[in-house]
């Protein structure tokens, strides 16, 4: 093969990885990874105090002052994987606008990306988003008026 | 005794279980199954499956399944011994329901908060 043609073939090689690459970028958006995992589990009471030592007391669940605890997803040996799925019983606050009598948290990998998908889509999404050391929180409202938390936990946790 | 050691699943009920698994399956891309629900893996760092699952699934309001309870939702709880659980628990007085599930999913056990909550316990089979 002469200088040329090798030359040729290098370029063409290189374009054909640059589409390539392209295109990935363009299928992105509907390859986008929505829900991964429960996160959480809330449970609104009536008495939350009362209700948090029943569960301490009887089925030993460790809860935390601030209402609840966080679980560690363990290997079949028992030893902690990464994730966590956290647990809390409260007033039932913070899931206005909804009121229902418990709300469920789901990990996301892409919070920014999956808000704006829902919001393109149509769905109820609040205009709130938090971000603290525990990661980033959005929320939508999902048909029959659950309000909907959707958590990016922080990198490798 | 070791009691619960994680959450095992949530359940809750909707007015319109179809259109409601639909729209999270749509827009939440929950990979939802003919049965209502799903079971998340659980992972280790590298997002590979480590053991564990969270079940979560949408049943109908009309159902019975979280009966003495009228709550819309119930939490499945992992124990990793149903039976001593539910004796030290009826020793303590709380409100054991009688029936207890065995089957290849493991056993199943339940007991009402006092709030009146249905709470399922579940020892899975070993090595899940």
């Amino acid at each position: 093969m002469s200088t040329i043609s090798k030359s040729i073939l290098i370029a063409v090689t290189a374009v054909t990885v640059l589409i390539g690459s392209t295109h990935a970028q363009e299928r992105a958006p509907t390859a986008l990874k929505r829900v991964t995992g429960i996160g959480g589990v809330f449970i609104r009471a009536k008495d939350p105090a009362k209700l948090r030592s029943w569960y301490k007391t009887h089925l030993g669940i460790d809860v935390q002052a601030w209402g609840g605890t966080a679980f560690r997803w363990v290997d079949p040996a028992g030893v902690p994987a990464n994730g966590t799925t956290a647990w809390a019983v409260s007033n039932g606050s913070s899931f206005a606008p909804s009121n229902a009598s418990f709300m469920i948290n789901y990990r996301v990998a892409d919070l920014a990306g999956l808000l704006k998908a829902l919001r393109d889509e149509g769905c109820e999404v609040l205009d709130k988003v938090e971000e603290s050391e525990f990661g980033k929180f959005g929320w939508v409202m999902d048909p029959e008026g659950n309000k909907v938390e959707l958590w990016q936990p922080p990198e490798g946790k | 005794m070791k009691r619960v050691t994680g959450i095992g699943g949530i359940f809750f009920k909707a007015k319109d279980p179809k259109a409601l698994q639909a729209w999270y399956k749509r827009h939440l891309g929950i990979d939802v199954q003919d049965w209502g629900g799903t079971a998340f893996s659980w992972t280790d760092a590298q997002g590979n499956p480590s053991g564990g699952s969270t079940v979560w699934s949408i049943g109908a309001a009309g159902s019975d399944s979280f009966a003495p309870s009228t709550a819309p939702f119930m939490v499945n709880y992992r124990v990793a011994d149903v039976r001593a659980l539910l004796e030290a628990l009826r020793e303590e007085g709380c409100n054991v329901l009688d029936k207890l599930d065995d089957s290849e999913f493991g056993k199943f056990g339940w007991v009402i908060d006092p709030e009146g909550n249905k709470v399922e316990l579940w020892e899975p089979p070993a090595g899940q």
